[in-house]
């Protein structure tokens, strides 16, 4: 089982689209998938995988003991991959309590963990769950600054892989060289990009009715991505080349 | 290409300063105790400046300039100021 932790530092730069579609393309790929929401009282997974109306139980119902961690999971709405709701109450989640839970999906290929923004408690949580991390940022420069510090509070913790994936690129403006590409944004953090994800309007329409479509350019970044993160490659989607596998500078 | 290599720049002069705490003196201590050091040894005619950049590698270039009139003459060790 291999536990990785998608987190950033800033908020709102696409850990839960990150982790809802790199799970579900790790799914389509035949692996088992559960993805559990860490950022609890804030949590969005449910509604960005479809599943809100089909939670019974959540992680709180797990620790208190009211079902088993595996009950508790709900499958995914266009795969395989199961989600384990977050709750609204976070006084029963301790880092150990959390990681207790995460490490009961033994028969998993992947756990793949939705971090909450900031650096506080709910970040600890997360990470101290997880042998691996990957962290996103935007092209923005306060997003990358604050990748940067997430970076480093990284060190601190005991993980064998931390890699960096850059969402919401602007191909056009990369190509006119108005904005950062991901090999300079890598280089800048000293972290190997696995990802390059696209803006993509489609994203932002369809992720309101669930799924968003294979059409969707950020699809082929997406399946990109899950086969380097499945194969421990750092190669990447350069969005910019049009070529499938940039390689990395 | 000139404006990406001026946001890069920017952002990894951002990303240094937030590093070596620049904000909270690190650079004037610094610059002070290097010119300090400079002052028994040379005549200085500007003031130092000291540049940290941290490079693709991760390590960081420090560049220490200043210009001087002249060396100044000692004779043993025990004539530099002692701190
Ligand atoms: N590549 C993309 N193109 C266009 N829109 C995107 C892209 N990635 C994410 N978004 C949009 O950005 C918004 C924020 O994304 P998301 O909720 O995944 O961020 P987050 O990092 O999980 O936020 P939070 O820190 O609040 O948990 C969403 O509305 C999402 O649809
Ligand atoms: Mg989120």
């Amino acid at each position: 089982m291999r536990k990785i932790v998608v987190t950033s530092g800033k908020g709102g730069v696409g850990k839960t689209t990150v982790t809802a579609s790199l799970g579900r393309k790790l799914a389509l790929r035949g692996y088992r998938v559960v993805l559990v929401d860490g950022d609890v009282g804030l949590n969005n997974l449910d509604v960005v995988t479809a599943i809100e109306r089909r939670v019974v139980y959540d992680i709180s119902d797990v620790l208190m003991g009211k079902c088993r961690a595996f009950q508790a999971l709900v499958q995914d709405s266009e795969s395989s991959m199961r989600i384990l709701p977050s709750s609204k109450d976070s006084s029963l989640l301790t880092a150990q309590a959390f990681k207790g839970v995460v490490d009961s999906f033994g028969e998993f290929d992947f756990v793949i963990i939705d971090c909450p923004a900031g650096i506080e408690h709910g970040f600890h949580r997360a990470v101290s769950a997880a042998d691996e991390a990957i962290v996103i940022t935007t092209p923005s420069l306060s997003a990358i600054r604050d990748a940067d510090k997430v970076l480093g509070l990284l060190r601190s913790y005991r993980l064998s892989d931390v890699s960096l994936v850059v969402n919401r690129v602007r191909p056009d403006m990369v190509a006119k060289h108005e904005m950062l590409g991901a090999a300079e944004i890598g280089a800048l953090l000293h972290v190997p990009p696995i990802g390059v994800i696209p803006e993509d309007d489609l994203i932002t329409l369809y992720q309101q009715l669930g799924s968003v479509p294979d059409c969707a350019i950020s699809d082929r970044a997406y399946l990109a991505l899950a086969d380097n993160v499945a194969n421990n490659s750092k190669a990447f989607y350069d969005v910019t080349q049009k070529r499938r596998f940039g390689r990395r500078r | 290409m000139r404006t990406t290599r001026d946001i890069s720049k920017r952002m990894r002069d951002i990303l240094t300063r937030d590093k070596v705490g620049i904000k909270d003196g690190f650079a004037s201590a610094m610059t002070k105790d290097v010119q300090k050091v400079l002052s028994d040894y040379f005549e200085l005619d500007s003031p130092v400046r000291v540049e940290v950049a941290q490079g693709a590698d991760g390590k960081y270039a420090v560049n220490v300039s200043c210009t001087a009139y002249c060396i100044k003459q000692f004779d043993t060790t025990y004539d530099v100021k002692r701190y």
